[in-house]
């Protein structure tokens, strides 16, 4: 065969990785992406935009108590204990005792409904820290129906919507070393009040591979392996 | 020539006593004119009616114990405000500006915002209390945690509105 028929096979064959590989991609370029976001923001103002208090760079237990919007010369360090809502505020999620804040703060028993005073836009948003923790707020009254209060613990009454599995990727908070010294809350799971839904996230399922369809016929919006495509011609 | 003498010692003695009322007139006038003003709250900087007053945020910031002396009149053009004043307050840099409308005010703010971006501060916050303005900038690190920047704040917010 001719060097350049081969030259355009090549170029022309998709590109097949490795479903396992194909799954740590997409995590790789979701990170990156959201990184990239906030710097290329960032870059663009000169300063770096949050709302409400957060850990201070480099998240190593100094906290910003500024309880309104602000901004910062220094960008997040981490931005799995933040989500950026409008104009590119960032909005800290985490447990804020774990990285060193010190004032008046409210204990989760697990996963639940971010449910925060000052990010309505966050209203349909989960806290994904499977661990009992704090934050420095309690659920914001239009939410309170999906909590239970009992021992001064908030427990989760509700049964999750789909934005719970869907947004799953900010699981990736559970990987968030605290700083030296945290306690985290006591909380006995076998004294949950009644009707306590714990929020789990199923197991992710795993990419459709290019191989599931049977030989010879290519599944709706998969090129058939190792056939010429005519252009404008579905083989 | 004794009655016109006699005249005129009694007209020089009325001198005194003409003096006297002048005098006592433009002490009485001064006394209203200072009443007055107290009564109708005049105040050392230019104010924009109805909305919060620059000099009312730094008297409360002074009763907290700041030290406000050297927030000093600006121009209140660059910041399309009717009267704005800045200075430091705890090593911060503090801009105050009140407006008398609203698209004034947003226009005002989107300024303030840009020009912390533009000096890239360490800390820095626009809030707003009625069509008052004030933008806190901490170029020096000199309060990392943001805790002197909430007092301000508060302080600012507690000022009754008109």
């Amino acid at each position: 065969m001719p060097n350049r028929l081969r030259l355009d096979r090549a170029l022309r064959a998709p590109l097949r990785l490795h479903p396992r590989l194909r799954h740590c991609l997409f995590w790789l370029i979701l990170f990156a992406g959201t990184s990239g976001a906030a710097t290329l923001a960032f870059a663009q103002s000169g300063v770096a935009k949050y709302r409400g208090i957060h850990p201070l760079s480099p998240h190593q237990g100094r906290f910003c108590y500024i309880d309104l919007p602000h901004v910062h010369r220094i960008p997040p360090p981490d931005l799995r204990v933040y989500r950026v809502v409008a104009d590119n505020q960032h909005v800290f999620v985490g447990d804020p005792v774990a990285l060193g804040y010190d004032g008046l703060k409210f204990t989760y028993a697990g996963p639940h409904p971010l449910a925060m005073p000052n990010a309505p836009e966050l209203a349909a948003a989960y806290c994904y820290i499977e661990k009992p923790h704090y934050h420095a707020h309690a659920p914001v009254e239009t939410a309170r129906a999906a909590f239970a209060l009992k021992d001064d613990v908030y427990w989760t009454v509700a049964a999750p919507t789909p934005e719970f599995e869907k947004d799953r990727h900010n699981a990736w908070i559970n990987q968030v070393q605290p700083i030296g010294g945290y306690q985290p809350p006591a909380v006995d799971k076998a004294s949950a009040p009644p009707g306590h839904q714990p929020l789990v996230l199923p197991p992710a399922q795993a990419a459709p591979t290019a191989h599931a369809a049977p030989p010879g016929r290519g599944a709706p919006g998969n090129r058939p392996t190792g056939a010429t495509r005519r252009k404008g011609r579905t083989p | 020539m004794n009655g016109s003498t006699s005249s005129t010692r009694a007209t020089l003695n009325e001198i005194p006593n003409r003096i006297g009322f002048a005098a006592r007139s433009a002490l009485m006038l001064a006394a209203v004119l200072v009443v007055a003003s107290g009564v109708s709250g005049c105040r050392r900087r230019p104010h924009v009616k109805g909305t919060v007053a620059v000099d009312d945020v730094l008297q409360t910031w002074n009763e907290s114990g700041l030290d406000t002396a050297s927030v000093e009149n600006v121009d209140a053009a660059p910041w399309a405000a009717g009267a704005c004043s800045r200075g430091q307050v705890a090593n911060l840099d503090v801009l105050m500006c009140e407006y008398a409308t609203d698209d004034s005010l947003a226009r005002g703010e989107q300024q303030m915002q840009s020009e912390l971006a533009r000096e890239q501060v360490s800390t820095g916050l626009v809030t707003r209390t009625s069509r008052t303005l004030m933008a806190i900038a901490d170029k020096r690190e000199s309060d990392p945690t943001g805790q002197t920047i909430m007092k301000l704040v508060h302080g600012f917010r507690a000022v009754r509105q008109p």
